[in-house]
């Protein structure tokens, strides 16, 4: 059977006002084109034909878009093409962002994270068990709205039009620590670039995710300094490597200087169509335990959670408010 | 006798440095001249007839050079004799998703894939069968109607021994439980692969990725309508099989038409999907059993009903459906055994053999009543099971000959070092140890194929160098008989391993070994391997005779060993053969360190000069060994499901830590007690054990198989979960000693009885740990968290 990759024309443009070029062209000419940069989620795309670009963008010779570093304000500054392996070698994030290095370190296997990246790791795709198939497999099911069908194997009522059109659940590990920390994504288009809070760049739907434009990238990620600001993430996965989080669980604390707790906030991933985030303050004499299980009544409320997972439905909602207890067990609240 | 040179000590595969340095072949590896690509067009229906097959667009494409359909294909096959039910691409029907409906030999990879696009089927889509419960119900038209049927059922095997009822009214503890067990597959490593080379005169060499090249070789004849001359089949070294490559297949049959149809050589592989679409997976299987113990008398009593998913074809599951009853037979003593077992056809991926064949889920259900009925009894689960072990030299119920058994000693010395005693029932909530026992084949004693011929035949010969060449047509699927052969070689010959080649598993120049399944190779092979190496040391040994001067020996025969156990007035095969039991090789003579040493006088003469002095008259050297079975078992129809010459016995302690909360198991330690007899190459069992465990604990806790309208929607290593290194528990390898009269230098097997103790010791662990019995496998952690609430809420 066929698992060769289908003919498309390779550009790999050396440094970032080439880049910029070349897909300020590629918009122009209207071309098809897919970016990739350590290629890990969008090989098998390309193998299971699920997509088909005319040209792809390799962004490996554009190495002013990979390096860590802090700018003077505190900012923690990550080229989206860092890979995830020097992510959590990162003596700077280990020591400024160690929840990023843990979560980044939570990926696939040791061989992926040498080829992924951060920034290819906040756009994976969002999967779905009728999508994520072979040309085989899509042909013995009605083809899904997000291979141009007519049907949600999910959703079986659902029709075109209707948000969230897709349901294939959001997978990435870092997404929900990023979060948490408040991080912005300075996006790169033409000579131009714009700064987007994570928490407004994700929408809700498994075709169109995110607000990402065509022919735009994420340059850096940017990471405000994290006053008082503790985050724990963990993920439900079958086994201890290799696996897509059936959900992952980041939560974090800010202390005031006394180290009293201000504010709770939780982020999730691998339920719905993209992550959630929530933030809880906590008044002061308020009761912890009051808001802890308000923080879980909402995050356990957050998404249709559907029977797509190795996980059924209802294991995995359950498991939300266990793993923000355990968080907060080991953040010591 | 003890005091070997090579037996024993632990060896690394022969071709384990070509394996780490990537220079050995394997199927795909081969470079053929200037080879066609196929590809094979698959069904998308799980069940439709074909109304037609158009090719004519594929075959005007440039580049395409042939094309098969089912219309190529007069005969179905299969690798039982009593069930040839498969077609090598689907005529007039479709029976699963994936089934081959044509392919293309085309140029090059890419134009093979163009052309598959370019055939048109029309399909007519019938009504697909898809659950094993419904196929017993009548049905308009069954998967296969020549079985004259007006269901799915393939095979139906019901036996009594004993009185079952009665043990059951007479015991102080019964205890009855449902069990199903989803459906996993081999995962071995390298997909399947066939190569096929042809000649001026027409003549085939297939090189395929098969655990059987024998079988595969008469199918071949049989499918192709040629002679069995014209085909020659060599299997590669070979990347895992497990019993997933212990068929012939349809890729075979196809890519050997494709050639000689084009008259070039074909390559062919697969994608990984397709290798979960070709299966030949453990059955999915639902059974209930009933079991009744007492204290006093032990199991008192077994009743089982077990139906399992064939599948849209028959592979081995005539076997498996006899397997899953009388398997039941062992470890432990059992008098009063009744079984119902069904295999139902329905439109899937066939099932077939994999590891552990036919007796893993029962096993599991078997060990989890008993643990629970020595629980209720108030005995140890451990030493219960001691207690019961078979003896000895002893006839089971259906009169399965058991001979050596080591696990009694190997069990007791699991609890003292696992700590058993003193954890078990002790410790804290969320911590638990349970033990499990089992016992397997050493190779089944009745041929698929009714004839004379012995299982394993070895040619053995030895050149004016010295060097030795082992010809066998076993086939080394990474379990290390390449190794064995040549140690059982070297061995009785006295030379190092360095001095021993092993030319194998090739039909040209190998003589028939029936195939790497059943676990039989080591035990068969290897005795084979053994006996022709002892007639090679008598030609050895008379030429130093003449140059030393010396009568020769007189080389009487030796009677069987005094405990020899014989069923009825059955012999084995050396008694008709001159060649003794376990090696006495009866000639005065030490061959060592490249001396041939007359121990009377302790003259001696340089191995090298007896063998040029051997060689003097006949120009050649060379000798045969070979095996074949005692007749045993009894004179009834199926007696003989199930027998071996000799079984192997297994026993795992096992310890987990239950994480209350999420459900999630970790196996911390296994500890394993295993009868293999002589430990031939302790390096090698240990391998197939920690092999065991983590196919076990793969099977125990995350592999299934997803289907979707018939469908697999889980193939590939992403979605269908196999246990990673993480997972892997530490292991104890406990020393089980017993010596089998009749297994080359005392061995049995290896590498499938310990599979299956493993899965319901985690179970069993788990109970010790939260107090709860899992009957569905995997036991996922949802599963286990259900089960937890439940018992917390009750």
């Amino acid at each position: 059977m066929n698992t060769q990759l289908s003919g498309f024309e390779f550009e790999r443009p050396a440094g970032l006002p080439a880049l910029r070029a070349l897909l300020t062209r590629l918009g122009r000419e209207q071309r098809r084109f897919a970016v990739a940069a350590g290629g890990t989620d969008l090989m098998p795309q390309l193998k299971q034909r699920l997509v088909a670009p005319e040209v792809l963008v390799s962004l490996n010779g554009v190495g002013e878009l990979a390096g860590i570093a802090v700018q003077d304000d505190g900012t923690l500054r990550i080229g989206a093409l860092t890979r995830l392996a020097d992510l959590v070698d990162s003596t700077l994030v280990r020591q400024h962002q160690p929840a990023l290095a843990a979560a980044a370190g939570r990926v696939a296997s040791p061989q992926i994270r040498n080829r992924a990246t951060l920034g290819g790791n906040l756009l994976v795709n969002n999967r779905c068990i009728y999508v994520n198939q072979s040309p085989l497999n899509r042909t013995v099911h009605a083809p899904c709205f997000k291979v141009d069908g007519d049907v949600c194997h999910i959703v079986k009522s659902a029709v075109r039009g209707q948000l969230p059109q897709c349901q294939a659940r959001f997978v990435s590990d870092t997404a929900p620590v990023l979060l948490l920390l408040e991080a912005r994504l300075v996006l790169l288009r033409g000579r131009g670039e714009r700064r987007v809070p994570l928490r407004r760049f994700y929408r809700n739907d498994g075709m169109e995710r995110n607000v990402l434009r065509p022919g735009e990238v994420i340059g850096w990620i940017e990471i405000p300094p994290a006053t008082g600001l503790q985050v724990d993430y963990d993920k439900l996965a079958v086994r201890n490597a290799l696996d897509f989080p059936s959900l992952g669980v980041a939560v974090g604390v800010r202390r005031d200087a006394a180290g009293q707790p201000l504010e709770l906030s939780v982020a999730l991933t691998g339920l719905g169509t993209h992550p959630g985030c929530w933030r809880h303050a906590i008044a002061d004499g308020a009761s912890l335990s009051k808001v802890v299980a308000k923080a879980c009544a909402r995050a356990g409320k957050f998404a249709t959670t559907y029977q797509q997972d190795f996980f059924p439905r209802d294991y995995r909602k359950k498991m939300i408010g266990v793993f923000i207890h355990r968080s907060l067990r080991r953040l010591g609240v | 006798m003890s005091g070997y040179n090579i037996v024993g000590k632990p060896t690394p595969q022969i071709d384990s440095r070509d394996k780490v340095m990537g220079r050995a072949r394997f199927t795909d590896d081969i470079p053929l001249h200037n080879p066609l690509h196929a590809a094979i067009l698959r069904s998308p229906f799980a069940s439709a007839r074909i109304l037609k097959v158009d090719t004519s667009r594929a075959a005007a494409l440039p580049g395409v050079r042939g094309i098969v359909t089912g219309a190529d294909f007069r005969r179905t096959f299969g690798v039982l004799v009593i069930s040839k039910d498969e077609p090598a691409m689907a005529g007039n029907r479709v029976r699963y998703i994936g089934e081959p409906v044509a392919a293309v030999a085309a140029e090059t990879a890419e134009i093979a894939a163009a052309a598959l696009a370019l055939i048109e089927v029309s399909y007519e889509p019938t009504e697909a069968c898809l659950d094993p419960r419904v196929a017993l119900k009548p049905v308009a038209e069954p998967l296969h109607p020549g079985l004259g049927r007006d269901n799915n059922l393939h095979k139906r095997v019901e036996q009594c021994y004993g009185d079952p009822d009665a043990g059951f009214a007479a015991s102080p503890v019964v205890v009855e439980k449902r069990f199903s067990f989803a459906s996993v597959t081999h995962a071995f490593t390298e997909p399947h692969a066939t190569q096929v080379a042809i000649d001026g005169r027409g003549n085939l060499t297939v090189y395929s990725a098969t655990q059987v090249p024998h079988y595969l070789h008469m199918a071949m004849a049989e499918v192709l309508e040629i002679p069995e001359h014209r085909i020659r089949v060599i299997k590669p070294h070979l990347g895992g099989g497990f019993g997933g490559k212990s068929d012939p297949f349809p890729h075979e049959m196809i890519a050997a038409r494709l050639a000689l149809q084009t008259n070039r050589n074909i390559r062919l592989r697969f994608s990984r999907e397709e290798v979960f679409i070709s299966h030949h997976g453990r059955h999915p299987t639902t059974l209930t059993m009933k079991l009744g113990y007492d204290p006093q008398q032990g199991i008192t009593g077994i009743d089982a009903d077990i139906l399992i998913d064939g599948g849209a074809y028959g592979s081995f599951g005539v076997v498996t459906t006899y397997y899953n009853g009388v398997l039941l037979q062992g470890p432990y003593r059992i008098e009063n055994l009744r079984f119902r077992s069904r295999r139902v056809y329905t439109n899937k991926p066939m099932c077939g053999a994999m590891r552990g064949h036919g007796g893993v889920n029962p096993r599991f259900a078997a060990e989890v009543l008993l643990d629970m009925a020595l629980v209720q009894a108030g005995v140890d689960p451990c030493q219960g099971r001691i207690d019961m072990i078979h003896r000895p030299n002893t006839l089971t119920a259906s009169e399965f000959r058991i001979t050596s058994v080591g696990l009694k000693a190997g069990l007791e010395e699991a609890m003292r070092r696992s700590g058993w005693n003193e954890k078990y029932g002790k410790l804290p909530y969320g911590k638990g140890i349970g033990v499990a026992c089992g016992f397997y084949i050493s190779g089944s004693a009745a041929h698929i194929h009714r004839n004379d011929r012995p299982s394993s035949t070895v040619r053995l010969t030895i050149e004016f160098d010295g060097m030795v060449t082992v010809y066998s047509g076993a086939a080394d699927i990474g379990q290390g008989i390449d190794t064995i052969l040549a140690m059982m070689a070297a061995e009785v010959l006295g030379v190092g391993l360095d001095q021993v080649k092993v030319v194998v598993a090739d039909t040209q120049l190998t003589p028939v070994d029936l195939g790497s399944y059943s676990s039989r190779v080591t035990f068969m092979a290897g005795n084979a391997s053994r006996n022709a190496a002892i007639r090679m040391r008598r030609l050895l040994v008379a030429a130093a005779c003449q140059l030393l001067e010396l009568p020769p020996p007189a080389w009487e025969k030796p009677e069987p060993p005094a405990d020899y156990f014989r069923q009825g007035r059955r012999s084995p095969d050396y008694s008709s053969d001159y060649l003794g039991p376990n090696p006495d090789y009866n000639d005065g003579f030490r061959l060592a360190n490249g001396q041939v040493t007359h121990l009377g006088s302790g003259r001696s003469v340089p191995y090298l000069d007896a063998v040029r002095r051997a060689l003097d008259g006949p120009g050649i050297l060379q000798t045969h060994g070979t095996y074949r079975s005692p007749k045993l078992g009894g004179n009834y129809k199926g007696a003989a499901a199930g027998l071996s010459p000799t079984y192997s016995f297994t026993a795992f302690i096992v310890e987990v830590t239950v994480d209350p909360e999420t459900g999630f198991v970790k196996v911390d330690k296994a500890t394993c007690a295993h009868d293999c007899g002589t430990m031939l190459n302790p390096l090698a069992v240990r391998g197939q054990i920690e092999g065991c465990i983590h196919m076990g604990l793969g099977q125990a806790l995350m592999e299934e198989i997803v289907h979707y309208d018939g469908a697999v929607q889980n193939a590939g290593f992403l979605e269908y979960k196999i246990p990673s290194a993480f997972e892997q528990p530490e292991v104890d390898l406990v020393p089980t000693p017993s010596d089998e009269t009749e297994g080359p230098f005392g061995a049995k097997e290896a590498g499938e009885g310990p599979l299956a103790p493993i899965i319901p010791a985690i179970a069993n662990a788990i109970h010790d740990a939260v107090g709860i019995r899992l009957t569905e496998v995997p036991m996922r952690p949802d599963r286990v968290l259900a089960a937890i609430r439940k018992a917390g809420a009750a």
